[in-house]
């Protein structure tokens, strides 16, 4: 998988909100835990180099379960693609500021 | 209590961005001595989650702030009246208008009010907390055999305060109606001075408490007051349901089908059409299984199950009388997954984001969902009327829905990031906006007005030589809200 394929599928988001619900880590509260929040996230960081500490925090909290990818009316495979996209940000291919990355690497 | 020693009106005549941050700051400040400090979020891309809907549009917020009770929103509503402060309440944003769009105000989520606070079987209602999700107050229910049953698409995600401000629907509307026809009571704060708690309406079953300010609640968007706590209808859940699929030639012969089953005085609990591009396209592109093809009739109708054969051979003869080209049924909701018969319909949606995608490849996917009512007996001039505007502005629309009482949901796919395309689809929805008025139609069923309709609504209103509703409207508005400060320029 590459950053390309992460882009494409996290660009199919219409923000729906369908997956939320079965996220076992959303605890309700606020979306950044949750798989829309987490799509957004890296659409985000991919199209706008933006990112921040707390928004990034969110994808570090991604059980990788797939739950959400049933109930994605796109099917977007958004277990794989946090788990790619958190490999990227280690690797280092990621272009966002560093001061937000420092925790991650 | 609200800390008046915070000094935030000083700094807002500035535009400068060093008193506006100063500005936002102490309105954040203010907002923790109310909630907690755990209670407001501030960072910019979160807020970004808080500022998108599913329609594409997007705007922009100070701050999210999520209220544990009507004590904390009635302290919020306090302090923004006083300082002039935009509040747009937001239950999980799936609405497809615009209307939970802030702009430059704050967002307040009531992800953190979710309780079930009773079920009352006896007396036939529940009383809930705005941020419940539909689907979870109906897995409650189902263990006392009782139903909520509005039931819009987005039920698993969509809570009962936002299908309350959007007067939701769904597929069950044509037996069970939508979201007006179930909220018994509600208790609001309105955007005075005091924050004030109302308690309109009650949890009996009738209730005559002048003018009906409950449903004028109902479908206001959040334009009028915040909904904190709401006493609902309840109904025993159907025993069994028989589900009948056929496929038909042409819209007017499924029209002849629909006819017919109100003239031998049934009532469907669902009775939804896709035309036949999505039949065509959901078996080949996402691999949908069935034999039938042409325009599709799915019909479930409620009937305890002794008595199930009987009403699905009723179905099936007037299926074949209306020159149904294959016909399939099951005697039970489970039988019908097990065949698959409900696939097309759920297809119908991730087919739209199925083509999008393919067609715009890493480009940001607008599936636009369009939602007007009609008399039933119009909509296959009204299938014509989306069809031809489709091919006209060079879109290919798939389109389906509830058409048991006359909504459908013709649905086209955009490209964001192209201008003129997106300009295209706004006059391909106003051309078919204006078309539908003049079949007797309304510009919308069950999804709102929001941001997206204000237009439409004008049309329709002038169309009918009544656009002095619109000034009515307007009047309303200013009475409840006198600051226009609570989700302003949506709606009216």
């Amino acid at each position: 998988m590459s950053l390309e394929f992460v882009l494409k599928e996290v660009s199919r988001c219409s923000f729906c909100g369908f997956c939320e619900h079965v996220c076992p880590t959303l605890v309700r509260y606020t979306r950044h835990f949750g798989p829309r929040g987490r799509i957004q996230t890296i659409l985000f960081a991919l199209k706008n180099n933006l990112a921040t500490e707390k928004s990034i925090e969110g994808l570090y909290t991604c059980l990788t379960c797939n739950a959400c990818r049933i109930q994605c009316p796109g099917d977007i495979k958004i277990a794989e693609v946090v788990r790619e996209f958190r490999n990227s940000l280690r690797r280092g291919e990621v272009d966002i500021d560093e001061k937000v990355l420092k925790e991650v690497r | 209590m609200i800390p008046d020693n915070i000094q935030i009106n000083q700094y807002k005549i500035s535009n400068s961005s060093y008193f506006r941050v100063i500005f936002v700051k102490n309105i954040v400040k203010a907002l923790k001595k109310i909630v907690g400090k755990n209670n407001v979020l501030t960072d910019e891309l979160i807020l970004a989650l808080y500022s998108k809907n599913a329609i594409g549009s997007s705007g922009k917020a100070l701050c999210v702030v999520f209220p544990e009770n009507s004590t904390h929103i009635s302290e919020i509503v306090r302090l923004c009246y006083k300082e002039n402060i935009k509040i747009y309440p937001q239950g999980s944003a799936t609405e497809l208008s615009g209307s939970s769009t802030p702009h430059d105000g704050i967002v307040m989520s009531f992800s953190k009010m979710n309780k079930i606070e009773e079920i009352n079987i006896v007396d036939g209602y529940v009383c809930v907390q705005p941020g419940v999700r539909i689907h979870e107050l109906n897995d409650v229910l189902s263990e006392y055999g009782y139903m909520f049953p509005v039931d819009p698409a987005s039920g698993k995600s969509a809570t009962i305060g936002g299908a309350i401000n959007t007067g939701a629907g769904g597929l069950r509307g044509a037996r069970y109606g939508t979201m007006t026809d179930w909220v018994l009571g509600l208790e609001v704060v309105i955007p005075d001075e005091n924050g004030t708690l109302l308690k309109l309406g009650n949890n009996t079953l009738k209730c005559r408490q002048g003018y009906d300010l409950v449903r004028l609640i109902v479908g206001s968007e959040g334009t009028l007051a915040i909904v904190t706590r709401a006493f609902l209808k309840i109904t025993p859940a159907p025993e069994n349901i028989v589900v009948v699929t056929s496929f038909f030639n042409s819209p007017e012969d499924a029209m002849k089908a629909i006819g017919e089953i109100k003239k031998r005085r049934m009532l469907p609990a669902m009775m939804e059409f896709i035309d036949e591009d999505v039949v065509r396209m959901g078996k080949e592109i996402i691999d949908v299984k069935t034999e039938g093809e042409g325009h599709m009739l799915i019909v479930g109708q409620e009937c305890p199950p002794e008595l199930a054969e009987k009403c699905a051979e009723k179905l099936v003869n007037i299926m074949k009388g209306a020159d149904a080209t294959y016909i399939d049924f099951a005697l039970s909701e489970s039988e019908a997954e097990n065949k698959g018969l409900i696939n097309l319909r759920r297809a119908f949606y991730p087919l739209a984001i199925n083509l999008g995608s393919k067609e715009f490849g890493e480009s940001i996917t607008l599936v636009l969902i369009e939602d007007f009512v009609v008399p039933v007996s119009k909509l296959p001039e009204a299938v014509r009327i989306v069809k031809e505007a489709g091919k006209k502005y060079g879109f290919m629309v798939l389109t389906g829905g509830h058409v048991g009482d006359g909504n459908l949901h013709p649905m086209i796919w955009t490209d964001v990031e192209n201008k003129e395309m997106m300009e295209k689809a706004e006059k391909f929805y106003l051309e078919i906006m204006e078309r539908i008025i003049e079949i007797g139609g309304s510009i919308s069923a069950e999804h709102g007005i929001g941001e997206m309709k204000r237009e439409g609504l004008k049309l329709e209103l002038r169309k009918r030589g009544s656009e002095k509703a619109l000034d009515i409207m307007k009047q309303i508005k200013e009475v409840w809200d006198p600051k226009s400060i609570l989700n302003p320029n949506k709606v009216v």
